[in-house]
């Protein structure tokens, strides 16, 4: 990878790897600092990383710093309000909103797992090599995930 | 196929779209089938997470990075070419101070003398007779621009290789070299064919020389002969060093001869113009044709 391949990266995939460490940490601040962390990251291994593979290296990098060390460290408090406060935007509809909310039920991997998967639309065995899970546990954690979400939309969904 | 005890996995697949075109149909059959589980299919499609693009990273700019200087990589680009022509210039001038510290001039002798040898040769036995058209044809000789021969050398200066010393002693004593024996000299006249047959230059002058070698008589004025190669015996030393010089370059040893000849045929050249050399270009010819001028 060129440096030129390198900036081009950046302008391509740095806010979607801010939305994901977004999700996944729960704060801007540490989000800002997976992502540095994570282009300076691919900046080092630029001579080993295809353009191709860019992406799926950025992501991989960003999925261990923001969730096995921040699990590891267990720095991870994903406040309600913090999404909130950052996401409630005047005129989002109310299932957004809700689903937020669901999304901080998730634990940081299956919470990672969904973001991979609709976010960034990578198939379970994509999101296999980026998580070093195999597809068959990408497959089960993410159907769990989805079950806990879909409960929590059915639950608010009653209540309202 | 999609039934009640798997259908919760289809609809979590379809949620994850990971359902192929067949598969999604068999699950809206299956649906459409048990509408109470409409709802649950469209909870599970309402999981799907959808980015928000209004979150963006602020100053992309501080993630990117900038080549180095370009300055500097034409500098050092600029740096090398000087240091090539520097290299090229350094071994053309090399060339040439080999050829200056050499006093022998090879390939002028090699132009002019054929020209004197062809009209002394034919002539060499009656001139040998002639002591005055014997010393004129020396004087042309030496008169000939060959670079700075010492006149007192020139006597010995035919010979060449480690014979030359002996006879750079004999140079120094005329007398002796009229005193050697015919046959001490035809000796010598091998040795310098053996000695010079790797240069062909020297061949058409060696050949007259040896004959009038071979022809020499005890007459004093057969140095003729002698002084037909007059600069070998001084250039010894100098050629000798130039030629281990030479030996260095990666080049057979014909062109080896040949840089030889023409660093000496520069020398040559660039004697006739030493007092304003820096201001003049120098010229290539053979004959009257120009093969290429150097601009100083």
């Amino acid at each position: 990878m060129e440096l030129k391949d390198y900036n081009n990266c950046v302008k391509e995939w740095a806010d979607a790897l801010f939305r994901f460490a977004c999700k996944c940490t729960g704060n801007e601040e540490d989000a800002r600092d997976v992502v540095q962390n994570s282009f300076e990251v691919l900046w080092q291994k630029r001579e080993n990383v295809a353009p191709a593979k860019a992406k799926a290296f950025l992501f991989q990098v960003a999925y261990n710093q923001s969730v096995d060390n921040y699990r590891k460290q267990s720095r991870v408090s994903y406040k309600e309000e913090i999404d909130d406060n950052r996401s409630v935007i005047q005129g989002q509809s109310d299932l957004k909103r809700v689903l937020e909310r669901a999304l901080t039920k998730l634990d940081e991997q299956a919470r990672a797992l969904v973001l991979l998967k609709d976010y960034e639309g990578y198939n379970y065995e994509e999101i296999g090599q980026i998580t070093g899970l195999n597809e068959s546990q990408v497959k089960v954690y993410l159907h769990r995930a989805r079950k806990v979400l879909k409960d929590y939309l059915v639950s608010v969904e009653n209540v309202i | 196929m999609v039934n009640l005890e798997n259908y919760e996995e289809y609809m979590m697949m379809y949620a994850d779209g990971e359902l192929n075109e067949a598969e999604t149909k068999a699950l809206m059959d299956f649906v459409d089938a048990n509408p109470e589980l409409r709802k649950e299919l469209e909870a599970y499609a309402a999981t799907k997470l959808v980015p928000d693009t209004a979150m963006l990273y602020a100053n992309k700019e501080q993630l990117m990075k900038t080549p180095p200087a370009g300055g500097r990589t034409i500098g050092m680009r600029t740096w090398w070419m000087y240091a090539a022509a520097a290299a090229v210039l350094l071994f053309a001038v090399t060339i040439f101070r080999q050829g200056n510290d050499t006093t022998e001039s090879p390939v002028v002798a090699t132009t002019d003398m054929p020209a004197t040898n062809t009209q002394t040769t034919p002539t060499t036995i009656p001139v040998i007779n002639n002591n005055k058209e014997k010393e004129a044809t020396t004087e042309e000789l030496h008169s000939n621009p060959t670079g700075p021969v010492n006149h007192e050398n020139n006597l010995a200066s035919s010979k060449s290789g480690a014979e030359s010393r002996k006879l750079r002693d004999d140079s120094r004593k005329p007398k002796t070299i009229i005193e050697e024996k015919t046959a001490e000299e035809i000796k010598i006249a091998k040795e310098e064919k053996t000695v010079l047959a790797p240069q062909p230059v020297y061949k058409p002058e060696e050949a007259p020389a040896k004959e009038l070698i071979a022809q020499q008589t005890e007459k004093p004025n057969s140095t003729e002969p002698i002084a037909s190669a007059p600069t070998e015996e001084i250039s010894n030393e100098p050629q000798k060093q130039k030629r281990r010089l030479l030996d260095i370059l990666p080049i057979s040893k014909q062109k080896r001869e040949g840089a030889s000849m023409i660093a000496n045929a520069v020398t040559k050249r660039v004697e006739k113009v030493t007092d304003n050399f820096k201001d003049t270009d120098v010229t290539f010819k053979i004959g009257n044709k120009e093969i290429f001028v150097v601009k100083l």
